[in-house]
């Protein structure tokens, strides 16, 4: 989950808490899909900041996995400058790719 | 050194159980080194083993080998990717099919040790030609066999491999000292021992046993050397694993020799990962 402005708000963001008005009532449900438009009605309910949820990123979760593991494989070689090297452009290779 | 032998010898003894290669193997091979002999000839030796010319065919049929879904016979194989090629695939087909299942351990990966292997025999291909070493068949081959006395070990005396396994945990070493530490012997000395009794050409014979130590591997320094970089390349870039969760540090010898600093590092990691794909056909032969 994380905060964002309103006025930052981005088409296809879930919200992750639900916007409540002031008598306490639910406006807006959690796991709603919201619109880049919606930010000015927002804000005229006196919104500032939404909780969104963090849309699972598979992708960017597999890198760290392969990151993670390649920072144990080396753990002990690293002082060894080819190693080294080959550690440095593996771990490159694993940030560029797609 | 006579110690070792010695060990060598024990273990061995114990290797009664050593899995045989097809006897269509050695016919092919000795047809081979006839000059004479016709892809026809060759071609009849195999199909007479009708699984592995089905095994073949499919690796022949390959994006491994470029001409995906044409080759429909051994003959035709041959007159396409020629006598060593062929030799070569149906080689390799029948060492996968008698060993490729044959470890008997739980606590042992089996999948995963076979995609290192692949791996490895990908990145040493890769490696050949980028050195432009016309060896690129032979070093595919020699990297997805060199941990073949892994294999052999964890087959003919699967409760001394778990013993191996439980030394490397305790000890937080690699898998080659482990062995060295419970059998006095290591997956090299025993793979290249088995090699010999398959009667395996030299060079396979030498990188197995030298892979990890390629400065001493004498006239196959060149192939050895290749398949010892492949090894590590496979295990940085995490494909599969061949037992160890570390890294064994790079022959500065061969990292010299080669002039390793030249090579551009981030198209030759593009290329080995492209080539351990479509080389992952070869984990359907097992
Ligand atoms: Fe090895
Ligand atoms: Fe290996």
């Amino acid at each position: 989950m994380k905060k964002v402005p309103v006025t930052e708000i981005e088409d296809g963001m879930l919200l992750a808490k639900p916007i409540l008005g002031t008598d306490g009532k639910i406006l807006l449900a959690p796991g709603v899909e919201l619109k880049a438009t919606m930010s000015s009605r927002l804000r005229n309910w006196g919104v500032v900041i939404v909780n969104i949820l963090e849309e699972r990123d598979d992708t960017s979760e597999e890198k760290e996995n392969k990151l993670n593991k390649l920072e144990m494989t080396f753990e002990q070689v690293l002082e060894n400058p080819n190693m080294k090297l080959i550690y440095d452009a593996v771990k490159k290779h694993i940030m560029d790719s797609e | 050194m006579e110690d070792t032998l010695k060990h060598l010898k024990d273990i061995t003894n114990k290797l009664s159980d050593l899995p045989t290669l097809p006897t269509v193997v050695s016919q092919i091979t000795q047809l081979m080194q006839n000059p004479r002999t016709s892809a026809a000839e060759v071609g009849e030796a195999i199909t007479t083993d009708q699984s592995l010319t089905s095994k073949t065919l499919k690796l022949v049929n390959s994006a491994f080998y470029g001409f995906p879904g044409r080759i429909k016979t051994i003959t035709h194989a041959i007159v396409i990717l020629g006598f060593t090629t062929v030799k070569n695939i149906v080689l390799t087909a029948s060492i996968l099919n008698v060993i490729g299942k044959t470890g008997k351990s739980k606590e042992f990966d089996q999948e995963a040790f076979w995609l290192h292997s692949v791996s490895t025999g990908a990145i040493a291909k890769v490696l050949a030609e980028l050195y432009k070493h016309k060896i690129s068949e032979e070093a595919f081959i020699g990297g997805l066999l060199h941990d073949l006395g892994k294999v052999i070990i964890n087959h003919c005396v699967v409760d001394l491999f778990e013993e191996v396994l439980i030394y490397r945990d305790k000890h937080n070493c690699l898998l080659k000292d482990a062995e060295k530490g419970v059998l006095k012997v290591t997956h090299q000395e025993i793979g290249s021992w088995v090699a010999e009794r398959w009667k395996l050409p030299s060079n396979l014979t030498a990188v197995i046993q030298y892979h990890h130590n390629p400065e001493l591997a004498g006239d196959y320094k060149e192939i050895t050397g290749l398949v010892h970089l492949a090894d590590i390349f496979a295990r940085a870039l995490g494909s599969g694993s061949g037992g160890d969760n570390s890294i064994p540090i790079v022959s500065e010898t061969i990292w010299n020799d080669m002039n390793f600093n030249s090579i551009d590092l981030p198209k030759f990691l593009e290329r080995a990962e492209d080539e351990i794909t479509k080389a992952s056909i070869f984990l359907q032969a097992i």
